[in-house]
């Protein structure tokens, strides 16, 4: 019989071919995600948001703010309610994001400068959808606030230039450096699929080694190597490797190409973080089987350690506002590196040097478990450990 | 307990259907059938109790995840910002304009540059998060009645920490600018009342609602907590199906106290061992925990209660009828664990469900999370009454329905199975 890497690698593509569980996790379950992501950020950023509005005055000024915020990209006037109690019931309801109030007399107010206030009353429960709502509907109320200013300056006697310049003296330049459309579906969705990935990956490692322990066959296995445990790991790895690089270009493919995640930087870049994600989470999920020497107890470690993973790769909430031992907590996950390497790439664009620490970070990751190398050795040869439920 | 267990399993095989006529009828058939729920219900839990592994999903998970995950969240609030700032202009006002920028909540001026090429790399750098430049002959423009500029650079990769840096320069610009024009027509003799109509006619009121400090843990942890009663009786109850299937110890899921065979009774008893530990969790949840945070709570625990009797029916229903489709003690983790997040967007807490193609907005309604995230949101934290939630309610009773007859077929097809493995050969 042919021992070595080789031996391996063709042996643990017979095991994938016989067991309907890895095809599911590498093959259905990535597709069908990606499907489901697709399909549900294809729109890009979020349009025609529903709100109701109560219109108090309906006169030609209130129906020409109304006009002015329906057209807003972000919002949709679906509702006008005649008293504030049943806007209020369609914005808890959850019908509508917000609900917009103009007063009575708000155009004899506005002509004879008394300043109506308009309210916004909008829900902030949905924290990125009711920030961006609130911003265009104040840039809608701001524009036909200032175009009045403006009229009542030049009727004054000023100048259209004067007028303009004394409704707002200092004009901010707004250079948004990095992702300057401001879309957050990019950063949702572009952490989504790595996040889905890394899952796949370190379980994918556990059970392929870990199933070795518990149906007794780890000792044929390192036979079959040669001997060599790093041998077994290695040739047990080159088969996911392969099947998850593949699923990693289809996934870079999918952000770049089909979603339009802008890349900015260099797509060579990005494949190298994607491939060294990989070989990271593979090491992680030795390590954790090296450390529990059961195949269940090694996949719980690793799912609480992946199904944390989104909330601690900041992503959502910065890192740098964490408490210490949440930003402790980021640091040992390879995911938290990987997302460093892909912001500065794709959607910063900012110098390429600046990713090398991530990418020796990644490289620790790869070498962790050689600290429990001995450790791995004894699981792999005293049959004490083997059966384990 | 394990001595009944040894002399059921001596039992002999029997003819199902020939079996089951003659297990009684009317009030006898329900005397027995509260019989097997009382059995399975014991049975369920020992099973539990002795499985230290299943335990740490209906246990441990729940007391764990809820301390580990609001962690990050601690301060809630990303506050005072570092941003550099580079003054080209150096006068009076532009001092005052950093001093107002600095005295801002969301942002903190930690860097003084003395070019646009030293404050980016500070920003590239990530040691500071934005970037303001006065130009030259910004006050003196200002004083001449012309337009002068301000650039703020910001990065907006990630949200919080664009819109607070944003805010903070947004907000001290525009109070400075309005303070000069203020003066300025104050001067041609307009009343302080007449210049702030005249400056902003229409002036807009943004009031929000519910989680009104915007509180990022407020804002997320409460979803994952349902996320979590869910996901563990998937996973939990699936690995529990793996490890009968495993070891074709059938007699786990369909009793054999129970020589009829009755279903309805078996899930019934199961279902109720779960509701109650799950009611533990639910308490520990939404009465304890949220105090503990300080998360709002404007809905009662007894109208929480009530509202996740169907959404935990389901969930149990859902999970027992899955639980007999894995094959092993790993399957139900391999396979539901990524599941978690995607049910988290399908709610549509952060990505609203109306951007969402109308097949998948039908397709979220069949996972319970999703009406479950919905309802609960609008009671306990956007202060909704009751009635305004039966619409989602009721989907979760119609779940609860559907997913009951699911899981009657799936353990029907379990005794096929049963007769098959080998305690009955």
């Amino acid at each position: 019989m042919r021992t070595g890497i080789i031996a391996v690698v063709l042996r643990e593509i017979d095991r994938i071919r016989l067991r309907v569980l890895y095809s599911f996790v590498m093959l259905l379950l990535p597709t069908a995600t990606a499907v489901v992501f697709i399909a549900m950020f294809y729109e890009g950023v979020p349009r025609n948001l529903p709100i109701a509005v109560l219109d108090g005055d309906n006169s030609a000024l209130s129906r020409k703010l109304v006009r002015m915020i329906d057209s807003l990209p972000s919002v949709e006037v679906k509702y006008r309610v005649n008293d504030a109690l049943d806007g209020k019931e369609r914005v808890s309801g959850g019908d509508a994001f917000a609900l917009v109030v103009i007063p009575h007399n708000f155009e004899k107010d506005v002509l004879r400068f008394r300043a109506p206030h308009v309210y916004n009353y909008y829900n902030n429960q949905y924290l990125l959808i009711g920030s961006t709502m609130q911003k265009d509907i104040y840039s809608a109320v701001r524009t036909l606030s200032a175009g009045i200013s403006i009229a009542a300056r030049m009727k004054k006697g000023e100048s259209l230039y004067q007028a303009r310049v004394s409704a707002q003296p200092i004009e901010i330049q707004q250079h948004v450096m990095f992702n300057p459309n401001t879309n957050y579906m990019y950063y949702l969705v572009s952490s989504l699929l790595p996040n889905m990935l890394h899952i796949f990956i370190i379980l994918m490692s556990i059970y392929s080694i870990g199933i070795e322990l518990k149906e007794r066959t780890i000792g044929e296995l390192v036979r079959v190597a040669g001997g060599s445990c790093f041998r077994a790991i290695i040739g047990k790895f080159i088969p996911y490797l392969f099947v998850f690089s593949l699923l990693g270009i289809g996934m870079n493919v999918i952000l770049f190409r089909v979603l339009g995640v802008p890349l900015r930087g260099s797509f060579l870049i990005i494949m190298a973080a994607t491939i060294s994600l990989i070989l990271a989470y593979q090491a992680v999920g030795v390590l954790f089987l090296t450390i529990m020497a059961n195949v269940r107890l090694a996949l719980m470690m690793a799912s609480f350690y992946a199904s944390t993973a989104y909330t601690f790769i900041g992503m959502t909430f910065p890192i740098f506002a964490f408490p210490l031992p949440a930003r402790i907590w980021a640091e040992i996950l390879p995911l938290t590196h990987f997302m460093r390497i892909y912001i500065n790439q794709a959607i910063a664009g900012a110098p390429a040097h600046l990713t090398l620490s991530s990418f020796a970070a990644l490289a620790a990751f790869m070498l962790s478990p050689f600290i429990l190398g001995p450790r791995f050795k004894k699981i792999a040869s005293d049959e004490r450990y083997w059966g384990g439920l | 307990m394990s001595g009944k267990k040894k002399s059921i399993a001596r039992d002999q095989p029997v003819d199902l259907k020939r079996e089951q006529m003659t297990c009684g009828s009317g009030i006898r058939y329900i005397i027995d059938g509260l019989k097997v729920i009382k059995q399975v219900v014991i049975s369920e839990f020992s099973h539990l109790f002795s499985d230290f592994g299943i335990l740490i999903f209906f246990i441990g998970v729940q007391i764990i995840y809820p301390i580990v995950y609001p962690i990050p969240f601690y301060h809630q609030h990303v506050r005072e910002l570092p941003v550099a700032a580079v003054d080209f202009d150096n006068s009076a006002l532009s001092r005052q304009l950093l001093r107002m920028a600095d005295a801002s909540e969301t942002i903190h001026i930690t860097e003084h540059s003395r070019s646009l090429d030293e404050a980016k790399n500070k920003f590239y750098a990530e040691e500071v998060r934005g970037v303001v430049v006065i130009p030259k002959d910004f006050s003196r423009n200002v004083q001449r009645g012309e337009r002068a500029n301000v650039a703020v650079y910001t990065d907006a990769s990630f949200f919080l920490v664009y819109k607070q840096v944003f805010t903070g320069f947004f907000q001290s610009i525009s109070t400075l600018s309005a303070g000069i024009e203020l003066k300025k027509l104050m001067a041609k003799g307009a009343s302080r009342q007449q210049s702030v109509v005249m400056r902003d006619p229409v002036p807009l009121e943004s009031v929000p609602l519910y989680n009104s400090n915007s509180g990022y843990g407020s804002y997320i942890v409460p979803v994952v907590l349902i996320i979590i009663l869910q996901q563990t009786l998937l996973i939990g109850l699936g690995m529990l199906g793996g490890t009968i299937a495993e070891r074709k110890s059938y007699h786990f899921m369909i009793p054999e106290f129970d020589n009829c065979h009755r279903i309805v009774p078996v899930i019934l008893g199961k279902a109720l061992t779960y509701f109650l530990f799950y009611s533990v969790h639910v308490f520990y949840f939404f009465g304890v925990l949220f105090k503990v945070y300080g998360y709002p709570h404007h809905a009662s625990i007894l109208s929480i209660y009530l509202y996740f009797v169907p959404f935990l029916l389901s969930v149990i229903f859902l999970s027992i009828a899955l639980s007999t489709f894995f094959r092993s003690r790993e399957s139900s983790v391999m396979i539901l664990l990524c599941t978690s997040i995607v049910f988290i967007m399908l709610s549509g807490f952060a990505w609203p469900s109306v951007s969402m193609p109308g097949w998948m907005r039908a397709f979220s309604l069949i996972i319970p999370s999703t009406s479950a995230i919905r309802g609960f949101l609008k009671l306990n934290m956007m202060d909704a009454s009751f009635a305004d939630v039966l619409y989602d309610w009721g989907i979760l009773w119609l779940l609860t329905l559907a997913y009951f007859v699911f899981s009657f077929t799936a353990l029907r097809r379990i005794i096929g199975k049963k007769k098959k493995s080998p305690m009955f050969e």
